[in-house]
């Protein structure tokens, strides 16, 4: 439909697809100089973008913006406050590897409570 | 008579592998590998392209196969058969359980939330360090059958795989031409409608989900055997993602493109590996250009000669 309004689609999607891939070069000079670089380290940020969409709610800009921040403060101090969390209940060498692996899990867990609860994601996106 | 004659050739050309040239040692590994990815693959099939749900969490079934033989195999429990029944039901629990949840979702949250129990499943493996922990864990031995130890022989295990590939193909076309796949088909097309015709889509795409999740644990099981290892890379995404792209690139048409899909990746990657070290260069394109130009995937070309 928007094709007969004479919007060239495949431009459009095109300067978006180049625009998108621009901004996330950005992203890769502010990380390069803190983070270590190898090939394979767009791979845990590429998940984890995932995650943030998603429970921001897809095609909101404001939600993105918003679970960017909930998503790394939860990983963060998932992953440095867990171990010390499970001492209160486990012995110290149990409790380091639980804390450790649940840390880790603390995002996805968030994730499909969200999905479960709010499907369509935190700050959906406005329709029309 | 004639969907069956493609399904046909490749089990006879797979049968016949081991006395034409495949006999060696890793040929029959790679073969096995590529068989057991094959059945993990068609159970996946299901899901995509029968009940059009696409899962970004199948790795986490086959690694719960593989982790049930581990943990048997470290409480001295080596019988395959039982192994075998522990593996399929573990991950088909394990299935039944998240998809409670995810199956009630669709579209892109489905593969989210998939993707959210997979990487659970992950970071639980990685978290045992009674089985090795991020290192994995190195059995001593495959399971015997039925108190031999027949699975160690190579041709032996080659056939067992082929079997149960075939087996699982099968079950997957009956199931898919059955009722149950039909009402599967009918909430693929338009759920609303198979809703005002008075099924409950729920229902059959959970039970769909469980057995794929089975089916899943059965390869994971048999993958754990043919490597004699595991490690929590079995449960990673990345594996999901390869599962994945052997059934789209096989085709969804049908399950014959997910065998077709499975097997031409493992054993185009192998080939290129031994050409080049920097196989991913040409690995790469390939199958950008294979998505680009076969619509109906591998497993379509056939057709589209026929056609002209």
């Amino acid at each position: 439909m928007v094709a007969a309004l004479g919007v060239d689609i495949r431009r459009l999607f095109m300067l978006v697809f180049g625009f998108g891939a621009m901004l996330a070069g950005f992203a890769g000079v502010m990380a390069a100089p803190i983070l270590s670089v190898e090939p394979g380290m767009g791979d845990t940020v590429l998940i984890l973008a995932f995650v943030v969409i998603v429970i921001g709610g897809i095609g909101s800009i404001r939600g993105a913006f918003l679970a960017a921040l909930i998503v790394g403060l939860i990983e963060t101090l998932g992953r440095s406050l867990m171990p010390d969390l499970m001492r209160l209940f486990l012995a110290p060498s149990p409790a380091r590897q639980v804390g450790a692996s649940l840390g880790s899990m603390l995002v996805y867990m968030a994730m499909a409570l969200i999905l479960a609860v709010r499907p369509r994601g935190l700050f959906p996106a406005r329709a029309g | 008579m004639r969907s069956w004659l493609g399904p046909l050739l490749l089990l006879a050309l797979l049968a016949a592998a081991p006395f034409i040239g495949f006999g060696q040692g890793w040929a029959m590994t790679l073969l096995a590998r590529a068989m057991i990815l094959a059945m993990a693959a068609v159970s996946l099939w299901l899901l995509v392209g029968g009940a059009g749900m696409v899962s970004l969490g199948h790795a986490a079934m086959l690694g719960i196969g593989a982790y049930a033989v581990v943990i048997l195999d470290d409480a001295r429990v080596t019988e395959g058969l039982v192994v075998a029944a522990v593996a399929i039901g573990a991950a088909a629990r394990f299935a039944l359980l998240t998809g409670a949840v995810a199956v009630r979702t669709s579209g892109v949250h489905f593969i989210m939330i998939t993707l959210a129990f997979g990487q659970m499943a992950f970071f639980t493996a990685s978290s045992l360090a009674a089985y090795g922990g991020d290192d994995g864990y190195t059995l001593y031995a495959r399971n015997t059958f039925a108190g031999t130890g027949w699975m160690e022989d190579r041709v032996a295990f080659h056939f067992l795989c082929l079997g149960l590939l075939a087996a699982v193909y099968i079950k997957c076309r009956v199931l898919m031409a059955s009722r149950f796949g039909r009402v599967l088909r009918a909430a693929r097309e338009n759920p609303l409608r198979a809703q005002a015709l008075g099924f409950a889509p729920y229902r059959y795409q959970l039970t769909a989900y469980a057995i794929a999740g089975g089916i899943g644990g059965l390869a994971g099981m048999l993958l754990a055997n043919a490597t004699e290892f595991v490690a929590p890379s079995f449960l990673a995404w990345q594996r999901s993602g390869d599962l994945l792209f052997m059934v789209i690139l096989g085709g969804v048409a049908s399950p014959l493109g997910a065998v077709i899909g499975a097997l031409s990746i493992v054993l185009v990657e192998e080939w290129l590996a031994e050409l080049t070290t920097h196989w991913r260069m040409i690995f790469g394109p390939l199958l950008i250009l294979a998505v680009l130009f076969l619509r109906g995937g591998l497993a379509g070309i056939p057709a589209m000669f026929r056609r002209g």
